[in-house]
């Protein structure tokens, strides 16, 4: 694992490059690069908050900063599991003609995925602000939040990446599993509207308690559980542990599976 | 000093009819059928061994699909191998295409730090020889351009002038002097020289016989599956023009 840590370090580079690239052709060869990206979570703001306040009537006060807080940091995840694994299934061109560490485009797409993440986030606040609300002092939690979430988020992507490369099967399971997981984590409404005695196997979902590292300071205006916090950080450990060093094991036959 | 060394290397692909195959469906119907046992293999190598010492320059002939950048990518580390052990001391630079990596929507001096990271070059190094790349590319005024308005030739230029500037102890190259026009060429053939010069060890693939007499010591020729003959360049290369010309008669024949 030492290795691969120091492999990874020599070619921080080729990250940051490809990281580099992506943004740039993103945001500033497109005139509307920085456009898509703020409008995307506002339109999915506007239909949902719509659909969720009068129609399906939750009753969750302040709504579109409930939704928001949690949406975000889900498609943050989502992307990076259906989106950033295809990296190395993508780039099977260049693994088959160039040595690297094969991280370098996960990492690297996930990053960029965090930019998007970060200007959301930027966005919801703005929001906030609009709608009148305070900003508590907990959200001095965010930066740790967005830490762990992104460990869960690699280790997540570099676990399907490996998938992806393995069956082409895995792009159309995933996009099955992902829609059951949303359903499943409280994106759209609060946890606690599930059943007691569902809840122990509710709580199984890594997602719920990564998603209250982002709601309670930004929705409760509250620092999140300390249990929350210690559960939500062995499972982001626990995940990029799981997603890497099953990543690493295939990782030498990458060239040939693709 | 050793450099690479091969010791009893096979090397076994698993045969697909096409990449379309690898869908779940196949697997199971396969493991299904593994009464027959009879799975594809496709074997490229077998029991090769081969050493090569520090500042050799050995080229690598054969006819087309003899296993000639199957045998550079295992020595570069990209493919495995299905058994035997390869060694290899020091860094390896291995170029089986140049210019894998480049984004065509980016300018030139953006993709020489994309281009040359991918190969494992450090951002300051590339920072520093930046200069000599583009003397080298040729690119005046084209720098600041996206890659797509580029001849194909351009890109050629720039994808060979990063990869000249890496520093590593093995460079592996395949076909890579089939490159540009006559002048770029020579150019190309004198950067050659100057890495062979500066004790670098070398490993060059190619079809062009002239060439590889030129810069070669040493030629490994490959076929299907083992290497036929490893000797000085001259020898090897005159046994490999005269098995087509022997060749030619039986063809005749049938």
């Amino acid at each position: 694992m030492r290795a691969g840590v120091e492999e990874l370090v020599r070619y921080r580079g080729m990250i940051r490059q490809m990281f580099v690239r992506d943004v740039k052709l993103r945001y500033e060869r497109s005139i509307f690069g920085l456009a898509w990206t703020l409008l995307n979570p506002l339109a999915m703001l506007i239909v949902y908050t719509a659909f969720f306040s009068l129609v399906v009537r939750l009753g969750v006060p302040r709504y579109p900063v409930f939704l928001l807080s949690g949406l975000l940091a889900w498609n943050f995840v989502a992307r990076g599991m259906t989106g950033v694994s295809a990296a190395i299934w993508h780039n099977g061109y260049l693994i088959n003609r160039v040595r690297f560490p094969h991280e370098s485009l996960v990492i690297s797409g996930m990053l960029s995925l965090l930019t998007d993440f970060l200007i959301e986030l930027a966005v919801l606040m703005l929001v906030l602000v609009a709608l009148g609300a305070t900003i508590s002092a907990a959200i001095v939690f965010l930066p740790v939040a967005v830490v762990l979430l992104l460990m869960f988020g690699l280790g997540v992507a570099l676990f399907f990446a490996v998938w992806m490369s393995l069956y082409r099967d895995t792009e159309y399971m995933l996009g099955i599993f992902s829609t059951a997981w949303l359903y499943m984590t409280p994106v759209f409404y609060p946890a606690s509207l599930v059943p007691q005695k569902y809840l122990a196997l509710y709580n199984l979902n890594p997602m719920v308690h990564l998603l209250s590292l982002f709601r309670e300071p930004i929705y409760g205006g509250r620092f999140p559980a300390s249990d929350t916090i210690v559960i939500s950080t062995l499972i982001s450990v626990g995940m990029l542990a799981l997603g890497w060093s099953f990543f690493r094991r295939y990782s030498p036959q990458f060239a040939e599976l693709i | 000093m050793l450099t690479i060394g091969l010791y009893d290397v096979s090397k076994r692909f698993r045969a697909y009819s096409s990449r379309n195959d690898r869908w779940l469906r196949r697997e199971l119907m396969s493991s299904l059928r593994r009464g027959k046992r009879s799975r594809d293999y496709w074997t490229v190598f077998e029991n090769v061994n081969l050493e090569v010492g520090e500042g050799e320059i050995v080229g690598v002939i054969g006819r087309n699909g003899t296993g000639k950048s199957t045998l550079l990518k295992l020595i570069a580390g990209i493919l495995q191998p299905t058994s035997g052990r390869i060694v290899v001391e020091g860094s390896v630079c291995a170029l089986l295409e140049l210019g894998v990596g480049f984004s065509l929507d980016l300018t030139g001096r953006e993709n020489v730090f994309l281009y040359g990271t991918i190969l494992g070059l450090q951002e300051c190094h590339i920072k520093q020889v930046l200069p000599d790349i583009l003397e080298f590319a040729e690119l005046d005024g084209f720098l600041d351009t996206p890659l797509k308005y580029y001849s194909t030739g351009m890109r050629t230029r720039l994808g060979f002038a990063v990869a000249a500037s890496a520093d590593p102890d093995v460079f592996l190259m395949d076909e890579v002097l089939a490159v540009g026009d006559q002048g770029f060429r020579e150019k190309c053939e004198r950067k050659l020289q100057e890495l062979i010069r500066s004790g670098k060890t070398i490993m060059l693939v190619s079809h062009d016989l002239d060439a590889v007499r030129a810069l070669c010591s040493r030629v490994v020729w490959l076929d299907s599956g083992y290497i036929r003959a490893d000797g000085p360049a001259h020898e090897v290369t005159s046994a490999y023009e005269a098995s087509f010309l022997e060749a030619r008669p039986s063809e005749v024949a049938t």
